[in-house]
């Protein structure tokens, strides 16, 4: 019965997958429309009600994957398959225009339980980054005074699947490393109906990558405190790319070696404190951008920061301390991100709240939170978005390790 | 694999199996269904920082080169027009039209033995077709030939095919056309004393008419032509065997006569057909003729000339599309030929709207296959657009991306192959489906090459 379940599971993993693959597309923004894309971060489930925070926490209701040494707070009796959806309402708006869009879909599949007392494991596949646009513009046909409408489109991004694994070096000290194969296809198509051409630019990303946690815990008089830090090397993508450009005639394709997509250097810090229910954090984070070229002349980069906050409070009175416990969480965000556009920097802010909560007499929770944000900016034509996500987050927690009392 | 485990845990019953099988059977479909109503933005939002990467140019400086040709003949042939008459300027110069055809066999069943002839005429309908200057007297003879209407071995008939007729018509007309005039109307040419002499064979049972072979050996057949160099129009009329006839009229005596009339018709076949012939003489094409057949538009004061039967085509080339080649990467999105008639050159000729144009070669050979057609294999035809107030932006367009692109296909453009821009054409092999291109008409067009000149507009992506 256990070996069936867990084999359930599995294949519900590696069903999705591919699923996951078709369907990655879980940006629809104009700024994505530049290097990777827009960069989705490692912040799941509950950790996106407290505005991202976790690199200090531990993996104990949830799979944190923003620091690989929170793996080793898995409790040693429980599998975790944590599964992500999110519905994004965004609404655009320039100082001459203003639209509104909304998408849904899939996010992530992860695992995690512990092998032996000192060592715990996780995988599965989330999103790297990703790409979605879809301008109209007009343009003139050069050598006359004649408009014609343009269409570019983007979409795909690049997907994480994912092994880490923490080691309790001491009792208060976990070292944790994921290495993650990144993959996927970039897609930017620009084209005109009424011309009858198009031209589509596919650039095919690999490689792997690892990031480093440090996790570090102590208590004093009943509170514990810990501080978390991340690291992770600078990398470039293997870049394929395979250009088609096709008109009512003709079709050509070209195919080579992509520029660079790399990676930059990235690190964080973050602090958390806990005491019985509650807990709070906050994170620091920062990737060197700065010295990375999209050779976009609107475009310049610098090194990207985020910072955030988040606390956890547990529901009071009869609940409290029972599998029936219901968690309220708040946070807020702000990140700097590498794109300087026109000499504006384009930043995002949010706040979010959410709730965990426990099914029914299961060991499973549903994690939901809201995240109310903006990023961008109306200065030098370009434009704002004001965006309302809800992330939905399903944990599923087994005790594969239990021995049943009754069959 | 259903549940069977009822477990005990922290004071609450669980079945951990329940959960996975929920999620298997409701949870996994849901999402993959709410991944596909994801959607994408159609917006213009974002166009200020996006890079294209291609460029979208038109180049109309081709140089585009003009000629007038003479084709070697056309077929005029079954095209149930007739057309009989002169006309000439000194534009296009002068052009005489004979309309041959000969009579369906017939016995006149029934004919009674009494029968009194009275009269007889031939009757040619109008076709509301004409060419040239219909307010003039017109005059018109109708000649017996004396030898009969033979085919050439491809089965046709062509603009200059001819046959010999009788010295004396056996009748005339002089009169003023009207073809516009309602669909009955008709050019009635009497033939009072041939029909007499007919009628009473056919009546007589003369072996002479009695079998289809005697028949046509002794009527060989007859042409409408233009009497005199008076003639100031051509005039069409309707060459089939509902309309064109020899009508016979008699009388049966009785106390009161009773009157009648019986019909020869047209010999509906490749027997009737028009013969066209030209003088260029007077006329910038005066050098035109069997040995020589182009003239450059220099020659021809920059003007180029397209006429119907007359065997008038205008040809292009391209010279310098090679130049594109200079570019490494493009496609030609889109090519179109624009061409202008020679302003208020359709005070007296309505412009024709059909033109057609062909592939052709150094020898200015055309067939069935060079004949441009659109993608639904039809024949490619212009847009027209006429300027009726202004008459400045009267032009012809037509779309010939794929001739052009199937030029350059092999990277190299051939400068000898080039279009001719006809009129209704015929081919000396026609296939059904190019039925249509027997040439019926003089329509006419004269097009200008300067201010503007005949461009080849080209539409091409560069990235």
């Amino acid at each position: 019965m256990k070996k069936f379940i867990k084999i359930k599971a599995l294949i519900a993993t590696l069903v999705l997958l591919p699923g996951l693959n078709a369907v990655a597309q879980t940006t629809s923004s104009p700024y994505s429309v530049f290097g990777l894309g827009y960069l989705e971060g490692n912040s799941l489930g509950p950790l996106k009600a407290m505005g991202g925070t976790g690199i200090a926490f531990p993996s104990d209701r949830s799979v944190n994957l923003l620091n690989p040494a929170s793996y080793s707070g898995i409790d040693s009796l429980i599998s975790i398959f944590e599964l992500g959806l999110f519905g994004k309402y965004t609404n655009f708006r320039s100082n001459t225009e203003n639209q509104s869009l909304v998408n849904a879909n899939m996010k992530y599949v992860v695992m995690g339980f512990r092998i032996t007392p000192w060592l715990s494991t996780s995988f599965g596949f989330a999103p790297y980054s990703s790409i979605g646009y879809n301008i109209n513009t007009t343009e003139f046909i050069e050598g006359s005074n004649q408009l014609y409408p343009k269409k570019f489109e983007g979409e795909g991004g690049v997907n994480q699947v994912f092994l880490g694994a923490a080691v309790k070096l001491i009792p208060n000290l976990s070292l944790g490393v994921n290495a993650s194969y990144l993959f996927g296809n970039i897609t930017h198509t620009e084209s005109s109906q009424i011309y009858y051409y198009s031209l589509q630019d596919v650039t095919y990303l690999s490689n792997i990558t690892f990031n480093y946690g440090l996790n570090y815990r102590f208590s004093l008089k009943n509170t514990y405190y810990s501080l978390g830090l991340i690291y992770s090397s600078p990398k470039t993508l293997n870049a394929e790319f395979e250009t088609t450009v096709k008109t009512s005639y003709n079709s050509a394709t070209f195919k080579g070696r992509a520029g660079d997509y790399r990676i930059p250097r990235h690190f964080g810090a973050g602090i958390a404190v806990q005491r019985e229910f509650f807990r709070a954090g906050a994170d620091f984070e920062r990737s060197l951008w700065k010295n990375v070229d999209f050779a976009n002349p609107i475009l310049r980069t610098r090194n990207s920061n985020r910072y955030s906050f988040g606390v956890e409070i547990p529901s009071l009175g009869a609940r409290r301390g029972t599998g029936g416990m219901i968690f309220y969480r708040l946070g807020a965000e702000f990140r700097e991100s590498y794109m300087v556009i026109d000499n504006q920097p384009i930043n995002y802010k949010a706040i979010s709240f959410g709730a965990g909560l426990p099914l029914k007499g299961f060991l499973s929770i549903i994690n939901v939170s809201l995240e109310l944000g903006q990023e961008g900016t109306l200065k030098s034509g370009l434009f704002r978005e004001n965006f309302c996500t809800l992330h939905l987050d399903m944990s599923l927690r087994n005790l594969w390790f239990r021995k049943k009392l009754y069959q | 694999m259903r549940v069977t485990g009822e477990v005990k845990f922290q004071g609450e019953i669980f079945s951990f199996t329940r959960i996975y099988s929920l999620f298997f059977y409701i949870f996994l479909p849901g999402i993959l269904l709410l991944a596909s109503c994801t959607k994408v933005n159609e917006f213009t939002i974002g166009e200020n920082f996006i890079e294209s990467r291609t460029r979208l140019q038109i180049i109309d400086t081709f140089r585009v080169d003009l000629s007038t040709v003479l084709l070697d003949s056309v077929i005029t042939s079954g095209t149930r027009t007739g057309l009989a008459g002169e006309y000439g300027d000194d534009i296009f110069g002068s052009v005489e039209c004979n309309s041959f055809f000969d009579l369906a066999f017939s016995t006149f069943d029934g004919l009674d033995q009494g029968a009194v002839y009275d009269s007889a005429a031939f009757i040619f309908p109008y076709s509301g077709y004409f060419y040239g200057d219909t307010t003039s007297l017109m005059s018109l003879d109708l000649y017996q030939l004396t030898e009969q209407i033979v085919p050439n071995t491809d089965g046709k008939l062509y603009n200059t095919s001819s046959f010999d007729h009788a010295a004396f018509p056996l009748g005339s007309l002089q009169f003023y056309p009207a073809p516009g005039s309602p669909a009955d109307s008709a050019i009635i040419i009497p033939v009072n004393s041939f029909g007499e002499e007919l009628f009473t064979l056919i009546r007589n049972k003369d072996e002479r008419v009695s079998t289809q072979e005697a028949f046509e050996d002794f009527l060989k057949g007859f042409v409408l032509s233009s009497t005199s160099d008076d003639n100031n129009a051509v005039i069409g009329f309707i060459a089939d065997k509902d309309h064109t006839l020899l009508r016979f009229y008699y009388h049966i005596d009785k106390e009161i006569p009773e009157y009648n009339s019986v019909t020869l018709t047209i010999n509906e076949t490749n027997h009737q057909f028009n013969s066209v012939r030209t003088d260029f003489s007077n006329t910038p094409l005066k050098d035109l003729g069997p040995d020589q057949r182009l003239l450059k538009e220099n020659e021809t004061n920059g003007m180029v000339f397209v006429q119907g039967m007359t065997e008038l085509m205008a040809k292009v080339q391209f010279p310098t599309i090679q130049d594109l080649f200079m570019a490494p990467r493009w496609e030609i999105l889109k090519a179109q030929l624009v061409f202008e008639p020679v302003r208020n050159s359709d005070e007296m000729f309505k412009l024709p709207q059909k033109l057609y144009l062909f592939g052709t070669d150094r020898e200015n050979r055309i067939n069935p296959n060079s004949l441009l057609r659109d993608s639904e294999g039809l024949a490619l035809l212009p847009e027209f657009v006429y300027d009726e107030i202004f008459h400045t932006d009267t032009r012809y367009t037509f779309e010939i991306t794929p001739f052009i692109n199937g030029e350059l296909a092999d990277r190299y453009f051939d400068y000898e192959h080039g279009l001719l821009i006809g009129l209704e054409q015929s081919t000396s092999s026609v296939s059904a489906n190019l039925a249509n291109f027997i040439s019926s008409s003089l329509d006419r067009l004269l097009i200008e090459d300067r201010n503007p000149h005949v461009k080849l507009r080209i539409y091409y992506l560069t990235y």
